[in-house]
Parts: C-alpha cells; sequence; structure tokens
C-alpha cells in the first residue's frame, strides 16, 4: 500500500513530537528549535524518497531525527550539563514558570549524564512519545531490552533527582 | 514511583517557530538540475536516459525487492536481506528481563492479559509476565512464555499495546502507527486468527556467521526453516507468537486463538 505524505497534517502531528524529542535529548531550547528544523528540512526536501503510507513516516521522520541530533554531536562533542533556561513564561504564575523551568533545567542536567543511548530512549519514549516496540525498530533493540533499559534508567533518573532536591 | 516527572515537561514548539518553519521549507523548490546538464535535455537525450533509468530502476527493484505490505492492521516490510544499523563505537547492552506474576502484571499493564488457554503438548507456561516489569510503573508490553523440551524449542508471544502516548492531551490514544516486521519475500502468508486476518510468518532473520564482527555493513539473511512466527491484533494489542520448535501452523493458530 503506498500513498503520498499529507504534509501538512504529518507536519501538524509530528512537530510537537520530534521538538520534544530534541527537548529531552539536548539541553537548550534554541538548539531543540535547530535541530527541529534541521530534521523537518531534510525531511522535506527528501519527501520524494518517502513511498510508505502515513503510518510508517514516525519510523522515517525519528530516524531522520537521530542522524540529525548524531550529526550534531559528531561535530560538536557531547552534550554539556545543563546551561540557564530562558523560556518565555507561559504557565498560570512567573512563580510557577520559574519553577518548573528550574525542574526542567534540573531534569536535563541529570539527562546529560546519561550514557547516549539511555538519553536517546528517554527522549523517544518521553519526548517523541513513541511506544517501545517503536523504540526497538528504531534503535535495533528487541522490545523486551528497550522496556528493561528505560525501566532502569527511569529509576536511575529519578533517584538523581531526588539527590539534586535534597 | 511513577514516570509522570518524565512526562510533564513536554512544551508545544512556540506558534512563531511552528510557522516560520513551514513557511520556509514548503517554499522549498525540489533540487532541480544544475543549467549546463538542463541545456542538454534534447528529447532525444532524455529518451535514452529514460531507457537507462528504466532498466536501473528494475535492476535495483529486483535486487532490493523491498516493499510494504498491511494485512488486517499488521505490516510488513518485504526486503531481501536485513540489514543492521550498528555503530562500533556504541556499546550494545544486553540486559535480562524483568518478570512479574500474572495477577503482579494485571495491576500494571495498560491493557487486558488475554492469556492462551491452549498450547500444543509438551509446551507449559512458565508463569512469569516478562519484559522490564515494575510494579511502580505501569507497561505497554508484555513477553510471555511456554517451555519446550529445552531452552531453544519453546514458545513465546509479546504483547504490546498499540496506543500512542499523545502529548497534546497527555493521554493515550488508539494509533494507527504500526511499524512494519521485515520479513522475506515469499515467506509470509494471510491467514485468519478468530475471524480476523492475521500474518504467519515462516523463518526468521539469521545472522551471517563467519563474516566476522558486527560492522556497518552487517547483513542479515533469511532462513526459512529458522522459526514460525505469527503476528494478529486484538483490540488496541499487537500479538506476536515466535517458535523455533516443531510446531505446525495449524497447532499456532489455535493456540492464538485460544488467547480470549
Amino acid at each position: 500500500m503506498v500513498e503520498e505524505i499529507n504534509w501538512e497534517a504529518a507536519y501538524k502531528e509530528y512537530l510537537p513530537r520530534v521538538y520534544n524529542f530534541f527537548r529531552y535529548r539536548v539541553s537548550n531550547e534554541a538548539l531543540a528549535e535547530d535541530l527541529t528544523a534541521a530534521t523537518f528540512e531534510k525531511a522535506w526536501r527528501g519527501r520524494s524518497r518517502f513511498r510508505r503510507d502515513l503510518s510508517a513516516f514516525s519510523t522515517w521522520l525519528f530516524t531522520i531525527a537521530r542522524n540529525v541530533a548524531a550529526d550534531h554531536f559528531r561535530r560538536r562533542g557531547q552534550d554539556v550539563p545543563l546551561e540557564a533556561v530562558h523560556e518565555q513564561p507561559d504557565p498560570a504564575t512567573l512563580e510557577e514558570t520559574v519553577q518548573h523551568n528550574q525542574d526542567f533545567a534540573q531534569l536535563r542536567a541529570v539527562l546529560s549524564q546519561l550514557p547516549v543511548r539511555e538519553r536517546e530512549l528517554i527522549a523517544l519514549k518521553y519526548g517523541a512519545g513513541l511506544n517501545n516496540r517503536e523504540i526497538a525498530r528504531l534503535a535495533r533493540l528487541s522490545e523486551s531490552n528497550v522496556g528493561t533499559i528505560l525501566n532502569r534508567t527511569v529509576e536511575k533518573v529519578r533517584v538523581q533527582m531526588e539527590v539534586n532536591h535534597e | 514511583m511513577n514516570d509522570e516527572f518524565l512526562t510533564k515537561f513536554h512544551k508545544a514548539p512556540r506558534a512563531e517557530f511552528a510557522d516560520a518553519l513551514y513557511e520556509r521549507i514548503s517554499r522549498e523548490p525540489q533540487p532541480r538540475l544544475p543549467g549546463t546538464l538542463a541545456n542538454k535535455l534534447t528529447f532525444r537525450n532524455a529518451a535514452v536516459a529514460f531507457v537507462f533509468l528504466f532498466l536501473i530502476a528494475a535492476c535495483v527493484y529486483a535486487v532490493s525487492e523491498k516493499r510494504w505490505n498491511k494485512i488486517g492492521g499488521i505490516y510488513v516490510e518485504v526486503q531481501r536481506t536485513l540489514k543492521v544499523d550498528y555503530n562500533p563505537e556504541e556499546p550494545q547492552q544486553y540486559v535480562e528481563s524483568e518478570c512479574l506474576s500474572i495477577a503482579e502484571a494485571g495491576e500494571i499493564l495498560r491493557f487486558e492479559l488475554h492469556m492462551p488457554a491452549w498450547a500444543p503438548d509438551g509446551f507449559m507456561f512458565d508463569g512469569r509476565v516478562c519484559g522490564g516489569m515494575d510494579l511502580e510503573r505501569t507497561s505497554d508490553f508484555a513477553g510471555l512464555y511456554w517451555k519446550g523440551a529445552d531452552e531453544y524449542s519453546g514458545i513465546s508471544i509479546s504483547l504490546q499495546d498499540l496506543r500512542r502516548f499523545n502529548i497534546s492531551t497527555q493521554e493515550y490514544e488508539n494509533a494507527p502507527a504500526v511499524v512494519g516486521h521485515p520479513v522475506a519475500p515469499g515467506s509470509y502468508e494471510e491467514v485468519q486468527v478468530n475471524g480476523k486476518p492475521a500474518v504467519l510468518v515462516r523463518g526468521d532473520w539469521a545472522e551471517p556467521w563467519g563474516t566476522g564482527p558486527l560492522n556497518q555493513d552487517y547483513e542479515f539473511k533469511w532462513d526459512k526453516k529458522r522459526a514460525l512466527q505469527l503476528y494478529w491484533v486484538d483490540g488496541d494489542v499487537l500479538y506476536r507468537l515466535y517458535t523455533r520448535a516443531d510446531v505446525s501452523a495449524e497447532d499456532v493458530i489455535r493456540m492464538a486463538e485460544s488467547a480470549q
């Protein structure tokens, strides 16, 4: 079964997922936007090579996103621990915004200390919202391996977050 | 413990960023041929080029024969070899699966666990539900195993919740995003499980032993006698039965149909 991409619909659905994948993968918002843009630019230029139906679009798009991230880290080295987060306040109060940003900054700092594969799995699961099967396909791991690695990584991150909080 | 602390930081992209990016890329034209080459595109040259391209495309198709087919909500990706995207600089992690009892797993699985009520003679369920099980976290995956005569001849069934986490609504939703299962040409057929289309696959990818250590060109070849596999979908759950034991297709389907 072959269908053309409905690019507008795909963009609407996948932009937030790719963007959040990079927000969990790298350590600042501006870079997440840059890498998101690079991913969609590559996808757009290569769209004529994509001949699967839309349901497999996520595999193709996140393969591009992973390659964009890998290219970035090859050029610039691995991610450094967190820098200050500067974002527009949109939650209810400034205090909540500051706390929210500090919490995310702390999470990113912990994630930046993880091995590459673990951080990538976290980004695919909790940033992009992929399920274990989709991640297994992308990462060339078995589904049970993905589940187990994620399980241990989440526990590791949670413990470190608690230690940092104390 | 739950994993909410990891999902609560989702954020929608800035509208200005999203709009500007869409406008920028959608205005970008398709790559064009250089002018000097374009000037040579006479009708005669184009016709010759077309014939060559057709022959090349036919050869490439014959070699790769990669295509996608959908059977009852299950996608199969047909290809002659399976290339592994392996980075030798990146260590592979293989860790043992963590398991729970059926009752414990029922507490954390996001879907109802439908156990097969029947298995072929000589196969015994080992009583565990495996695959990164943790009583303090929900799970979208479960692995079941029926022991056979030895450790290589059991029957495994994995269950995967096909729903996807929607970062906009912060809820799990039914989504058609099913990844394809790579199979070799002629290795699969459509069958019925409880009246619904399912995919029976004869064989599995096998490592090309003796070709050296893993590298980026490592390719798996199809071994049609290596395994028997059955894929079917029940509600929001994708089931995959896999066995290397000497079990007939009829028994595999019967076992699947007993999982209700």
